[in-house]
């Protein structure tokens, strides 16, 4: 990032920090805190912690058991 | 400088109203969090309204200048509010799809058999441990994408990983080394049972850069040792919370999630799970509680199991979140649905992929036995063969620019990507959160972030 990128972003997170209205910032602080866009990517997008979830969803979305998502279950032929 | 400017609600935005008379905002694309005070939301009800349908069309918003949200003008710093000539649906598109693909990201099964077999389990345990040839594919692959890609994550999973401790350590020093070659940086965790989790294991994970732990516990003893059981029906609860307190009694910096599946019947024994939790992991932020509803996940005791009903289950994970919370125990994962990307699947992306002990690829863990998540195979040369039909299925939602995503202010956290298997199912990309749980989840995750940074509370 350039230096008036990087002032602009501090700007930003300083809002967050003194606690006006912008409660948190996961883009804004990962760019801040990794002090870097690749460090700051690292942090947001990495899936590591995500793709564990051994209902095999990574999203909070619950996905299989969820009326809304009609009882999605895993089409498995040999259970029957 | 920005008063000559118009502006109008980010589509990305969308507002909810807390009890107290206050406005949450939040911003999927930024994964950002306001709060407008009870006086300020009145002051500007008219405004924040506008922001509250999830889906809204461009044409539906008013524009403003600067000027006339004077007490708001934080807000546009911030990306909840944006210039009006700028095509912000395009340029997000482009970077979150930019994003999306700075990550290799392989699960990888070193062995498909698991030495429990619990009740809802939904494996076939049919295929076992990795054979050497694909290990070396593994190892091929891995270096190869390390040249490509700025982060390479690696997630060992199952049946039971730890059945091939052998094939984790030495294919992680090949990562290692091959990361370390070209500079990507390299980031592993593993799911398991925590069964073979000794001090001795878990210290050489630690060597081998594993450092994110997902552990299921069911509820307290009995309930859990009802459900989690090793293959000759025996429990597993004192010697998963005695690994545990291995783990917990070094100074090593790790991150456990300790995944929480609960039904109807194992509700009645959470607390005492917590009391003994809390002798256990104490205040130790090193980890997290998850707490999961039981589905029917397409096992053979499918029929048999009390689970939830889809209402009351989304209402129990927040009282459990609240009841956890309140006992000292982190629950930060009620965050993870409001960053971008956050409710995006691995099977979504572009630059994820499953490999089998035996080669085959899949794009996602569920649906091992579904032939669309076949989708291609690996060789020992390290190439993918990949079927390009099956796997546009799972990476190209196809309405993110049509539909209800279009409008969604939710867009950029799931991306049409939440689950690609319920969106094959069902003919269109399912929405992660309904609106009342958004709201409710939202304004759960505002709370705690507050009461835990004291300096922030209104």
């Amino acid at each position: 990032m350039d230096s008036k990128k990087i002032e602009a972003v501090a700007a930003a997170k300083k809002q967050i920090v003194e606690g006006q209205l912008t409660i948190w910032s996961t883009r804004l602080s990962a760019l801040v805190d990794a002090g870097d866009l690749r460090a700051a990517l690292d942090t947001m997008v990495s899936p590591v912690e995500l793709a564990s979830n051994n209902c095999g969803c990574n999203a909070p979305c619950d996905a299989l058991t969820s009326g809304a998502l009609q009882g999605v279950s895993n089409p498995n032929p040999a259970r029957g | 400088m920005v008063s000559d400017r118009l502006f109008q609600w980010s589509r990305y935005t969308r507002a909810v109203r807390d009890g107290d008379g206050s406005v949450l905002l939040h911003n999927s694309f930024m994964g950002a969090v306001a709060r407008v005070p009870p006086e300020t939301a009145a002051a500007y009800s008219g405004l924040l309204e506008e922001a509250m349908p999830k889906n809204r069309e461009p044409a539906s918003v008013s524009r403003f200048s600067a000027d006339a949200i004077a007490d708001l003008t934080e807000l546009i710093r911030q990306g909840f509010i944006v210039p009006c000539n700028i095509s912000e649906t395009s340029l997000a598109t482009k970077v979150l799809a930019r994003e999306r693909q700075s990550v290799f990201n392989a699960i990888i099964l070193p062995h498909e058999d698991c030495n429990c077999r619990c009740v809802y389990c939904y494996e076939t345990f049919a295929r076992g441990r990795m054979k050497p040839l694909v290990a070396a594919g593994v190892e091929r692959l891995i270096a190869r994408k390390a040249a490509d890609y700025p982060l390479v994550t690696v997630s060992w999973f199952g049946g039971e990983p730890l059945l091939a401790k052998d094939i984790i350590f030495s294919l992680s020093e090949s990562f290692i080394a091959a990361c370390a070659r070209t500079g990507a940086t390299y980031r592993s965790g593993i799911t398991t049972n925590a069964v073979q989790l000794t001090p001795t294991v878990f210290a050489r994970l630690l060597a081998a850069r594993v450092d994110f732990f997902q552990i299921t516990l069911d509820g307290d003893r009995a309930d859990h040792d009802s459900r989690r059981k090793l293959r000759g029906g025996q429990g597993t609860f004192d010697r998963i919370l005695t690994n545990l307190r291995g783990m917990l009694d070094t100074e090593a910096t790790f991150s456990i999630r300790l995944r929480v599946n609960f039904d109807r019947p194992n509700l009645a024994g959470m607390n005492r799970m917590f009391e003994r939790l809390s002798e256990t992991v104490g205040d130790d932020s090193r980890v997290t509680l998850d707490f999961h509803p039981v589905g029917q996940w397409g096992g053979p005791n499918d029929s048999t199991l009390e689970i939830c009903d889809a209402e009351s289950a989304f209402d129990t994970k927040l009282s459990l979140v609240n009841e956890a919370v309140s006992r000292g125990f982190s629950a930060d994962q009620i965050r993870d649905a409001f960053q971008p990307h956050g409710s995006v699947c691995y099977a979504g992306k572009e630059s994820s992929v499953v490999i089998g002990s035996d080669g085959t690829l899949y794009k996602c863990t569920v649906a091992f036995e579904d032939d669309r998540n076949r989708v291609g195979q690996l060789l020992a040369s390290g190439d993918m063969i990949i079927d390009d039909a099956k796997w546009d299925l799972w990476t190209n939602p196809g309405n993110f620019a049509d539909g209800k995503c279009s409008s969604c202010s939710y867009a950029a956290s799931c991306q049409s990507r939440a689950c690609p298997l319920a969106a094959m199912n069902s003919g269109e990309p399912p929405c992660p959160l309904e609106p009342d749980e958004f709201t409710d989840l939202l304004v759960l995750a505002a709370r705690r972030h507050n009461e835990a940074q004291p300096e922030h509370a209104a």
